[in-house]
């Protein structure tokens, strides 16, 4: 007995041992490293993520879409948006969200692991121009934004960024692409994480060159002599020369287009194309109208589950100026389907299927800017080519959302024989096309109609609009930057006027 | 030190009278050691130490000499001081092979001395009441007087039938009087009229009894519960006598707990005790209870208390809805039911005792896991039986719960928008969840099933969907002991089905409990228990998707319940379309087509050995792990309607995880305990080694292969994520407590805690406490009327837990590739911060307790003040810094509270008894600074319909933010030119959430074998946001959508220009038209105040006469209700309890969750 109660005491005592020892904190830093997540990793990891991330939110369907009329839903509350022209916080800043949380934060960490590493110098500059394009949006739907300063929260400790004026983000990118374009090297590390290209540094020339050339075209109105001065400089570098070059994220079963949950799921009764758009491909007997609009015999059924209506004159967009109560009495209401209506659908099937690409920057953009270009006698070129070119280009790139999605090529011939500039019409002419170009990519089809005034669009009619204007002129920033980068905000919203819809962003002035 | 400097002066002055005391004191050298008395140590406790048999004589020997006799020949020790035996006091008396309890009764007596036993250990103290003078008098004059005499005998049982020996019987008025022997029988000669008995035992009431003409009498003895020794179990499991308590602390009876019981025994203390406050979720029975004691304090979602089981913590985690701190979070798949919590594996059947430590003093040994608080449960182990031998018990309750329709909808109006019912299928599959169609009028009229029925309203849907529930418990308890050691073990089922289609709950435990004396010095004490527990299908609450409560109550008021179950299924096999709101899925395609399963393994428990080196010094050594793996699958069932469609194969999700957790505590204990005459020392010193760990692999699956087969093998899109946590604290502490002449307590503690979480050069800690208990009714002199009266003050520091991982950046990478490129991330929108500091509360509370009316009135009141500071805040910056917030100490905040309990017994006779018990507590609550300059923080948003809650500077916690209208300077409503109401799209704030005044009132009433007992609880001062009302607002089922039906509706108010508003709109435009800004309020802020008959229980238990008959020691049968009745309410169509929301960032926010339950049921309990 004696000894059990030694050999118990012993134990106890062993007891007291190891928590005394424990006192100190030996292994507590071993304890308190995470063993199933790194603290480093190769940077192009980041960078993939962050261009995939790049694709547009549904919010651009709400309101970028919206305003340029070619995407409609009859709801007011959750979708509002371009629709009712009213001010949606949640819907405003579903782009300024995502680019931040999801694109800049990793652009700007793969900067920061790249910059001084001359064997990562390709990603790097692809990076350069990867964030500029993320600007460019930013900016663009916004006015003066954070950009400098953007990104730095961890390594730098700047939490509240400073916003920068449209002016210098755009100075900035103008000559950041520049430089990138030039100093990317075919000669050093190919960096074939690169979802676009796979690394190719011509391919990636060419978009740096195109997107230059984007950036300065935006300055047309406001800044003509430095427009024509970086134009010349994108084409001098090249730009794209075909569909191949085409800037696109492809989506997958997994990382599926985010318009698909939208289009294909909850909102499949809600979302119609827009009639003025649906009107201008009719009226102009465009090929492209049966690739791009459907009528679903029952829209809340799946594509093949339902019979599907592609012929052109049976085509009816959603009209402006009402909503689910008053489109009944709207002209020629064609009546209701299912749990919706029988008016036009983009081609679920195809367009906006769940593995659909989304373009970001394309051969059929750049064309027609250029065309734009030489009409202004920046660059040398005949317009009416390059016009042609643009809208041919354009034919062949739905082709790359599905192989079903294929223009008639008798009708596209047909189409593009009639396409010729008229004269004291081309830049309406040009710009209309780049609307149709780039429809599904919002934010583009939006900014570059603010900055031509093309296509000639009708203001939205409806009642209960929230806007002074006729078109909402950029959106609002979130509410929480006026809380919490309140200082900043202000500054901001002092240059601008006031943090509406209605105020107008640098180059739209 | 201070404590010897005074010893010091005091033994100069006093010598003579210390030498005698400290002769005293030597025989006792075994002090009543707070620290050191466990519950284990009592095996041969109570009335065992009184019916061994003892011989001995003492003939005029000094008390101290003549006690230290007795020890010797009986083991048991005696504690009192000095004032309990006069002067240079003699004893002398002779016993052979007599009760110790008779011995003793014979000896004290005539020396006016009572005495109480305390584990092996007796305590003595001066006997209350008159001095002995006047009995001397009434003596004589009975003397004189010499009545005529008779003999009786009787028998004296508690209120289990067991006999009890040594209970005092004194005729009243005189000393004449006996002690019941072994078997607890008497015999007496008391006068032949008139007499009345008074029978007295330490521990019971105090019965008199009239002999009348009976000369055998029967007497049931009741235990005194409010017995002035109260004794509480304080931190780290250390039982002290009440008085010498310096903080709050409350008992909750678990005979009431067990009788009328809730499936999550942490709901069973609602209402019960002050400062707590307890809330039930309404997601089903298997839901999680929230209690939060004095208020939350800190802004964390999770303001849980500690919860010990045997000195040892276990994991009281929520798996409710949207627990957690960032806005409530969710599982992955989105899935928000509610999944229970760490209580939910307690059986009350196995608990012996639980209290709960409200303060920070209370807790302060805790160190960081005491910032809100601990419940202290022991468990069974066999040590309370009074009877030796095997004892068995069986318990079985059934309850059925029917859900409570609180809902007063329109039923003039039927399905269908802008004043027109449905007249094409498509109509009818668009507009299920609107009622603004037309009067109704009995015409046939289309269905979402193409089928035309009469347009007529469909009342009492609540009562159609829901179902009968019922709780149906088991449980089998075998106890056993001897001197050596005792046993308990017990088998318990609980099987539920809840009112939610296809909801049912299991919980099989096994307990078991066991102390033995290895020798007389080294002892050891295991508990262990055991429990699985199976929750299949949980409802949905808090969000729109497949939430079959939030359908419900949007539905159009015209369809049929059973249409809607019959027809859930399409041709193809989906969700047949009921309305353009794919979201708001149909509840019975949400209840019978999605599934979910939670299955835990749970086994939690301890072992410890404990030896006595010396009278006055112990060690104690302890291991306890807390174990679970809990096992989580769910789907979204194929063909629901708001699913997108796939290339190929079917859509739809299935998502599993496996959960893994363990904390080991390894701790040890040092009990050093001396007294020095007036003077006593006890000091524990000790330390503990957490170690916890979590794992959590998960797999989300996206579509599948085959139809209907929810696997993650038939999953087309795989996500798999594992989660790894892992951390340890080490902590050093030690308790001095001091006592000087039994009525003044200090007690000082000090906890040093190192966290592996922290940055290693500033992860040291020290949470320090002092209190201090003056028992002034022992020491100055009192009115008579006041028994008791005792003030108490305390002051703390304790801390907040600590997340691992959160100083250094982590990146992660995505689960898939994309076109066989790694995906990678920073893993974390909360920028980290290096420096991070563990938050400290600051408590200081003062007491009072008082009682009066001999014990039958008692008042409890304490006043606390908690200051929270260095609040770990995630506070929100810029987003363009690429982070929503960053990590920083800055938050303070304070909780000021008054706690009141009075318990009064307004009647006691020995055939009825009224206790009756009242509570109440008023918390404030005030947010004193945010970070450089916030006035606010929103902490939680009701993402699918409206609401938002934020703290705001200046106010109290948890702000209920949202939307109003727009009015002009007279405060008139602004309309615009179409008729619609301008909303202004600031988010102002309505008023907290948590209430100011919380409270009960018990009620029992005994009557020879029967108990009556009620509940009625009580919170007020505190607000809600009724999203479910908003709902029924918008869909046109709310009462306040009638005006405007026919015609339009013509708001109230003014437009832009100062015109009086005179454009109607059309009815479901208008009330849609909240659904415009974000988060509107305005018309749904609820006073969420309620005064509730919580629970009514009225049992019997059969006469001890009858059990003879019997093979039971006692049957006792009740007939329980809870929920009873509903008082007082302010919210319209749904009750103020009706919440889901586990995590304190979404207090406030009702949002369809299931309506509350009323049960109704029996228990009975068998005792063999």
């Amino acid at each position: 007995m004696k000894s059990v109660i030694k050999r118990n005491l012993t134990v106890i005592m062993s007891w007291v041992w190891l928590v005394l020892l424990g006192g100190c904190d030996s292994g507590f830093i071993e304890t308190n490293t995470n063993p199933v997540q790194p603290t480093a990793m190769n940077p192009v990891y980041l960078f993939s993520n962050a261009q995939l991330a790049s694709s547009f939110t549904t919010h651009t369907m709400t309101y970028e879409m919206g305003i340029v009329q070619q995407m409609m839903n009859p709801f007011a509350g959750v979708n509002a948006g371009g629709n009712v022209n009213q001010l949606n916080a949640d819907q405003a800043q579903g782009g300024w969200n995502n680019y931040y949380n999801n694109v800049v934060k990793r652009l700007v960490d793969v900067l920061d692991k790249t910059k001084d590493v001359p064997e990562r110098s390709n990603l790097y500059q692809m990076t350069r121009i990867w964030h500029s394009f993320a600007f460019m949006i930013l900016s663009d739907t916004y006015g003066d934004v954070p950009y400098t300063e953007a990104g730095l929260g961890y390594l730098n400790g700047n939490y509240f960024p400073v916003y920068d004026t449209q002016e210098s983000i755009y100075n900035s990118i103008l000559t950041t692409l520049d430089q990138a374009v030039n100093a990317l090297d075919a000669s050093k590390p190919i960096e074939t994480g690169d979802l676009f290209y796979s690394g190719d540094i011509v391919k990636w020339k060419k978009l740096g060159n195109s997107l230059l050339l984007r950036a300065a075209m935006r300055l047309s109105k406001v800044d003509p002599s430095k427009a024509e001065e970086y134009t010349a400089k994108a084409i001098a570098g090249g730009v794209m020369t075909s569909n191949d070059d085409n800037c696109f994220m492809r989506h997958s079963a997994t990382y599926e287009s985010p318009f698909n949950t939208f289009l294909n799921g909850s909102e499949k009764v809600n979302f119609y194309l827009g009639g003025p758009f649906v009107e201008y491909l009719k009226t102009t007997a465009d090929p492209r109208l049966p690739v791009i609009a459907v009528k679903y015999e029952n829209p809340s059924l799946n594509p093949g589950s339902t019979p599907e209506d592609r012929e052109p004159s049976r085509q009816i967009g959603m009209p402006y100026g009402y909503d689910n109560l008053s489109i009944s009495t709207a002209p020629g209401f064609p009546g209701t389907a299912g749990a919706g209506y029988k008016y036009s659908q983009a081609d679920r099937a195809t367009l906006v299927k769940l593995d659909a690409p989304m373009f970001f920057v394309t051969y059929a953009q750049t064309a027609l800017l250029m065309a734009e270009a030489a009409y202004r006698g920046w660059i040398s070129g005949d317009e009416n080519d390059l016009y042609q070119t643009g809208i041919e280009a354009h034919f062949k790139q739905l082709e790359q959302y599905d192989s079903d999605a294929k223009v008639d090529p008798v009708k596209a011939v047909e189409y593009l024989s009639k396409a010729t500039l008229t004269a004291g019409k081309e830049l309406e002419l040009i710009n209309t096309q780049y609307w149709v170009a780039s429809f599904l990519n919002g934010p583009e089809a939006w900014s570059n109609f603010r900055r031509s005034g093309f296509p000639m669009l009708k203001p939205n009619p409806y009642p209960g609009k929230s806007i002074k204007g006729d078109f909402i002129k950029r959106l609002v920033y979130p509410i929480n930057e006026s809380v919490v980068n309140r200082e900043n905000y202000n500054a901001a919203v002092s240059r601008l006027g006031e943090d509406d819809l209605d105020s107008k962003v640098w180059w739209d002035k | 030190m201070l404590s010897r400097t005074k010893t010091n002066k005091f033994m100069k002055n006093n010598i003579p009278i210390l030498l005698k005391i400290v002769r005293v004191s030597l025989i006792q050298l075994y002090l009543v050691c707070i620290f050191s008395t466990f519950s284990w140590a009592h095996f041969a406790s109570g009335q065992n130490a009184l019916n061994q048999k003892v011989s001995f004589e003492l003939k005029n020997s000094p008390i101290a000499q003549g006690l230290n006799t007795i020890r010797k020949s009986s083991g048991v020790k005696f504690i009192y001081n000095s004032k309990v035996f006069e002067e240079g006091q003699r004893i002398s008396i002779k016993a052979q092979n007599e009760p110790l309890g008779v011995v003793l009764e014979r000896l004290f007596l005539p020396l006016n001395v009572s005495y109480k036993v305390e584990g092996n250990q007796i305590v003595l103290s001066k006997k209350e009441g008159p001095p002995k003078e006047s009995f001397w008098f009434q003596d004589l004059e009975h003397l004189l007087i010499k009545p005529l005499e008779k003999r009786i005998s009787g028998i004296i049982k508690d209120e289990d039938g067991s006999q009890l020996p040594g209970v005092n019987i004194i005729v009243k008025g005189t000393t004449v009087g006996t002690v019941s022997n072994m078997e607890g029988s008497f015999e007496l000669n008391v006068p032949e009229q008139g007499a009345v008995l008074v029978i007295s035992f330490v521990g019971y009431l105090t019965r008199e009894v009239a002999v009348g003409s009976q000369s055998s009498i029967d007497i049931v003895l009741k235990a005194d519960v409010k017995n002035l020794e109260e004794v509480v179990v304080t931190a780290l499991g250390i039982k002290k006598d009440a008085k010498k308590v310096g903080y709050a602390t409350a008992n909750v009876n678990m005979e009431e707990v067990s009788t009328n019981r809730n499936v999550n025994i942490g709901n069973s203390i609602q209402g019960k005790v002050a400062g707590v406050n307890v809330s039930a979720s309404s997601a089903g029975p298997s839901g999680t209870s929230k209690i939060r004691i004095r208020g939350q304090s800190s802004f964390k979602g999770d303001n849980s208390p500690l919860i010990l089981v045997n000195g040892i913590p276990i994991n009281n985690s929520s798996f409710g809805a949207k627990s957690g701190d960032s806005e409530g979070t969710t599982t992955r798949g989105g899935v928000t039911s509610d999944g229970g919590d760490g209580l939910l594996s307690l059986n009350p059947d196995d608990i012996e005792s639980m209290t709960v430590l409200k303060g920070a003093a209370a807790a302060a040994l805790y160190g960081f896991r005491a910032k809100d608080g601990a419940i202290v449960i022991t468990t069974k182990s066999g040590g309370g039986s009074k009877k030796r031998g095997i004892g068995l018990e069986y318990n079985t309750n059934f309850t059925m719960d029917r859900p409570v329709d609180e809902t007063d909808f329109q039923y003039e109006y039927g399905q269908g928008e802008g004043g027109v019912r449905p007249s094409t299928l498509a109509m009818a599959q668009s507009s299920g969840v609107w009622s603004f169609g037309e009067r109704f009028d009995g015409q046939p009229t289309i269905q979402f099933d193409g089928v035309e029925r009469p347009y007529q309203p469909v009342r009492g849907r609540i009562n159609k969907f829901y179902e009968t529930g019922y709780t149906f418990t088991n449980t089998v308890s075998i106890n056993a002991g001897n001197e050596q050691g005792s046993i308990y073990m017990s088998l318990s089922n609980l099987d539920n089905k809840g009112i939610s289609p296809n909801n049912r709950y299991n919980r099989k435990s096994l307990n078991l409990g066991a102390q033995y004396f290895l020798t007389k010095k080294l002892s050891t004490h295991v508990n262990a228990n055991y429990s699985y527990e199976n929750i299949k299908n949980p409802p949905q609450i808090a969000i729109q998707t497949l939430n079959p409560n939030a359908a419900l109550y949007t539905w159009a008021n015209s369809v049929e319940m059973d249409v809607l179950r019959d027809k859930r299924v399409d041709e193809n096999g989906n969700e047949r379309p009921t309305s353009r709101f794919t979201p708001r899925n149909n509840p019975y395609w949400s209840t019978y087509e999605h599934f979910e399963n939670i299955i835990r393994d749970r086994i939690f428990g301890n072992f410890s050995l404990r030896y006595d080196v010396t009278d006055w010094l112990y060690v104690q050594g302890r291991i306890g792990q807390d174990y679970f793996s809990r096992d989580n699958d769910y789907n979204i069932p194929t063909g629901s309607r708001h699913l997108s469609t796939v290339l190929t194969g079917f859509n739809g999700q299935y998502y599993q995880e496996s959960t893994r957790f363990r904390e080991t505590n390894i701790d040890f204990l040092v009990g050093i305990s001396k007294k020095t005459g007036i003077l006593g020392v006890d000091v524990t010193l000790g330390g503990n080694r957490l170690d916890q760990e979590n794992k959590n692999n998960n797999v989300l699956v996206n579509n599948f292969f085959v139809r209907d087969l929810y696997t993650v093998a038939n999953g087309q899109i795989k996500d798999p994520q594992y989660y790894y946590g892992h951390k340890k604290v080490n902590s050093l502490y030690g308790a001095v407590e001091l006592s000087l002449k039994d009525v003044l307590f200090i007690n000082i503690t000090g906890r040093n805690d190192w966290f592996s979480t922290l940055n290693p050069e500033s992860n040291s800690y020290l949470y320090p406490s002092i209190s201090a208990s003056y028992v002034f009714s022992q020491s100055v002199k009192m009115p008579e009327w006041l028994n008791f009266g005792k003030i108490r003050a305390a002051y703390a520091e304790v801390g907040g837990d600590t997340d691992p991982y959160s100083n250094n950046l982590y990146y992660s990478l995505n689960a898939n590739p994309h076109l066989g490129q790694a995906l990678g991330s920073i893993g974390t929108s909360v920028s980290p911060n290096q420096n991070l500091r563990p938050l400290k509360v600051k408590e200081a509370e003062v007491g009072l307790e008082l009682k009066t009316l001999g014990n039958r009135l008692n008042l409890d009141l304490a006043y606390y003040r908690k200051n929270t500071i260095d609040e770990i805040l995630n506070v929100a910056v810029s987003n363009t810094s690429g982070y929503t917030s960053t990590k920083v100490n800055v938050g303070r905040l304070r909780n000021t509270g008054i706690e009141m309990l009075l318990t009064l017994v307004p009647v006691q006779k020995p055939n009825f008894d009224w206790e009756m018990g009242f509570n109440v507590t008023r918390n404030s609550s005030e947010v004193l600074e945010l970070s450089g300059g916030q006035t606010q923080i929103i902490v939680g948003t009701n993402s699918d319909f409206t609401g938002r809650v934020a703290h705001e500077v200046g106010k109290p916690m948890a702000s209920l933010l949202g939307a109003g209208y727009e009015r002009d300077s007279q405060g008139r409503k602004l309309f615009s030119a179409n008729g619609a109401p301008i909303y202004n799209r600031d988010l102002v704030s309505w008023g907290s959430a948590i209430p100011k005044w919380i409270g009960g009132w018990t009620n029992a009433l005994n009557y020879k074998g029967f108990r009556l007992s009620t509940l009625i609880d009580f919170k007020f001062g505190h607000k809600l946001i009724s999203a479910t009302n908003y709902n029924l607002w918008r869909h046109g089922l709310h009462k306040g959508t009638l005006a405007g039906r026919e015609g339009g509706v013509i708001g109230e108010g003014v437009t832009e220009d100062g015109a009086v508003n005179t454009t109607p709109m059309e009815a479901s435009a208008y009330y849609g038209t909240i659904r415009n800004i974000t988060s509107f309020v305005e018309d749904f802020v609820y006073n969420a105040g309620f005064l509730k008959l919580r629970q009514l229980s009225l049992g019997y238990k059969l006469p001890n006469k009858l059990m003879e008959k019997l093979p039971f020691q006692s049957v006792t049968f009740s007939v329980v209700s809870n929920n009873v009745l509903v008082l007082k309410k302010y919210t319209p169509n749904i009750d103020p309890e009706q919440f889901g929301q586990a995590s304190d960032n979404l207090s406030g926010i009702e949002s369809g969750a299931l309506p509350l339950s009323r049960s109704i049921g029996f228990n009975l309990n068998l005792k063999f």
